[in-house]
């Protein structure tokens, strides 16, 4: 397959844009290493989006970041991060840079913050244009930002480039971010919490518009998220994260309607509806275990319901229980051979 | 843009009139009657009554300080009681020397500030940022008198390198070349407190800057760190322009110290001699030149602020 990338062309619709393989981040703190992710794999393929979903301290922005090497010096990094065939991890510094923003994109979380409050938005995507070579010259740049502007449905393209960031909106603010991060047509486009900021009229104006471009432009696009309503919408592939790994996966709509791990069960079951009665919101008992907490088995065991004796002992590991599907619950999802 | 600066500079006005208010009160509250000092301890008290009418300060309080403002505002300050010339032009010309040496000290402070901050900030936890830290804490902490007769001391009786006093050489001096040779020693010794006001200050600013979420965006958008500290900078000037602004303004109200140490003709050395000599109406006009140019400096700072930020013009 790999002999003949030459031939094809440069995105095809099932090529795989991005594969994490044994991803581990850890930190450096006084006491030691802090390990934050561990074990995480995965890949999407073009046109395809995945989503990362848990709760805060799962290690999902983690991981996210860590894709990008944007984890300073403090944090090792080890696996493989294979990023349309190159092996990111392995890259020098510069080379890293010329990727980002221009393979890979981030959409951040908070667009107000993720802007200079000081010089207007045009000039901004301008700058980004520019720096990868994605226009020839300035005056093509501004041209094509105008153009970009247009395509992420701000109304008043022309008004918007020469915008300071706190004269728009938030969901303004949001399409800018999107705008820059699809200014050089990247394979990856990583979003974090793209809505968490939003009004929940805008949230779903966003995750419409980055289905609209997804298929326009064919990228991998790979969602961070703690909002399980938000997966459901956009996944083709989830996969939930728990105190740092990877503990159920598999395709979207499966995973949300036949669980196979008690995390995603009590998350799902954690879900308001319209029938829930007042008080009797179903939370998830105990506390969500704080980043780099290390277990001797299941780090999930102490809330779960389904937990035996041996869950608190053995480290469950992630096993395919059907087809496309993996889990890490030998409780749920036990083997025929013992 | 144009009405901010109007606005700017219409708030300017009460502060300026509530200024001159302070001053004049001052001089009431200040023991002694100048009628009495006038013509002596053995004047008449219908010659007092009369001068005092004369003088119009037999009038209440309101109308003393209108008629005292209307004389300011058209730049009559009086005359010097112990050098009985115009006091305008003995603090303006004082004003103009000072001018220079605080322009001097406020280019010397501001390279070296941002210099020890941008160090201090952005090598942190490094030994350079040690000794920058090391550097603005003692350049804070030093008394100006000790510093600038150190100065003297070794630089100039010592070593010969530069004057002793003065602005100009009285022999053959005058020029650009002079005046430079002379302004060393002060310009250093007075930009010291400044420089290390502004390198912590600026420290501070530029680590806050650096954690914002932009600047990590930035960086997962491709741009190179040379690039972002140039963004980062630019985010920084607002305040660095509000700190340097206050520092230029004390630097302008006549550093007494350095100017008396190095014999500066300017205001700070006018005002310590006035006081010696009880020359009040030389004091005010040296206190009210200050006061303007605080004022005026902090317009300009406001105006450049917002000239940078857009935030502010909104």
């Amino acid at each position: 397959m790999s002999q003949t990338v030459q031939e094809i062309p440069a995105r095809v619709a099932s090529a795989e844009a991005l594969r994490v393989d044994d991803l581990a981040v850890s930190f450096a703190v006084h006491g030691g290493q802090v390990h934050a992710v561990r074990s995480v794999s995965f890949h999407v393929r073009a046109g395809q989006t995945l989503v990362l979903l848990g709760e805060s301290g799962s290690g999902k922005s983690v991981t996210a970041r860590a894709i990008m090497r944007l984890h300073g010096r403090r944090a090792k990094v080890t696996g493989r991060v294979e990023l349309s065939g190159r092996e990111v991890l392995a890259l020098s510094d510069p080379d890293v840079r010329a990727l980002r923003g221009s393979r890979i994109a981030l959409v951040p979380q908070d667009p107000t913050a993720a802007l200079d409050p000081l010089r207007r938005v045009g000039a901004q995507i301008t700058e980004v244009l520019l720096l990868h070579r994605a226009a020839p010259d300035k005056k093509a740049a501004q041209a094509r930002t105008r153009e970009l502007l247009r395509a992420v449905g701000i109304p008043d393209p022309e008004r918007a480039y020469r915008s300071f960031p706190h004269e728009m909106s938030g969901g303004m603010r949001q399409r800018v971010v999107i705008a820059m991060g699809i200014s050089c047509d990247p394979d990856v486009i990583i979003a974090d919490e793209p809505t968490t900021a939003l009004d929940v009229t805008v949230q779903a104006q966003i995750l419409d518009l980055f289905a609209e471009l997804q298929g326009r432009l064919n990228t991998a696009l790979l969602m961070v998220t703690h909002d399980v309503h938000v997966a459901a919408d956009v996944a083709d592939l989830v996969a939930v994260m728990y105190a740092g790994r990877i503990v159920e996966t598999g395709p979207a709509a499966d995973v949300l309607k036949t669980p196979r791990h008690p995390y995603t069960q009590a998350l799902l079951d954690a879900l308001p509806t319209p029938q829930t009665a007042r008080g009797e919101l179903h939370a998830i008992a105990g506390s969500p275990p704080v980043a780099g907490q290390e277990f001797p088995g299941c780090a999930f065991a102490d809330r779960c319901t389904h937990a035996l004796d041996t869950c608190r002992t053995a480290e469950p590991r992630l096993v395919e229980v059907a087809p496309g599907r993996r889990a890490a619950c030998p409780v749920l999802n036990p083997t025929e051979a013992p | 843009m144009t009405l901010y600066l109007l606005k700017r500079l219409g708030s300017a006005i009460p502060i300026l009139i509530g200024v001159s208010i302070v001053v004049f009160i001052t001089i009431k509250i200040i023991p002694g009657d100048p009628v009495a000092s006038l013509l002596g301890p053995t004047s008449s008290p219908q010659a007092r009554a009369e001068l005092t009418a004369r003088l119009g300060l037999d009038q209440p309080l309101p109308i003393q300080y209108l008629s005292w403002g209307a004389h300011l505002f058209q730049g009559d300050l009086g005359d010097s009681i112990a050098k009985h010339v115009p006091v305008l032009s003995l603090v303006l010309d004082a004003f103009g020397n000072t001018l220079v040496l605080a322009t001097f000290a406020a280019v010397v402070a501001f390279v070296l500030g941002i210099l020890l901050g941008g160090v201090s900030a952005l090598r942190r936890g490094r030994v350079s940022a040690a000794i920058s830290n090391a550097i603005s804490l003692f350049s804070i902490s030093v008394p100006q008198y000790s510093i600038g007769l150190l100065l003297i001391i070794y630089l100039a009786t010592g070593a010969g390198l530069f004057p002793t006093a003065g602005m100009y050489d009285p022999i053959n001096g005058g020029g650009w070349g002079d005046l430079f040779l002379h302004l060393v020693l002060p310009g250093v010794t007075a930009a010291l407190v400044p420089a290390g006001i502004i390198a912590r200050m600026f420290r501070s600013c530029v680590i806050d800057v650096m954690s914002m979420d932009f600047i990590d965006a930035m960086r997962s958008r491709g741009l190179s760190e040379l690039r972002i500290l140039k963004h980062a900078f630019h985010n920084t000037l607002p305040t660095l322009m509000t700190i340097a602004g206050l520092q230029l303004g004390y630097l302008l109200g006549g550093v007494i110290f350095v100017e008396t140490v190095f014999s500066w003709p300017g205001l700070g050395l006018l005002v310590y001699q006035s006081i010696t000599q009880r020359d009040l109406p030389v004091i005010q006009a040296g206190v009210i030149v200050s006061a303007l140019a605080f004022v005026v400096i902090n317009v300009v700072v406001d105006v450049l602020q917002a000239a940078i930020d857009p935030r502010v013009r909104a």
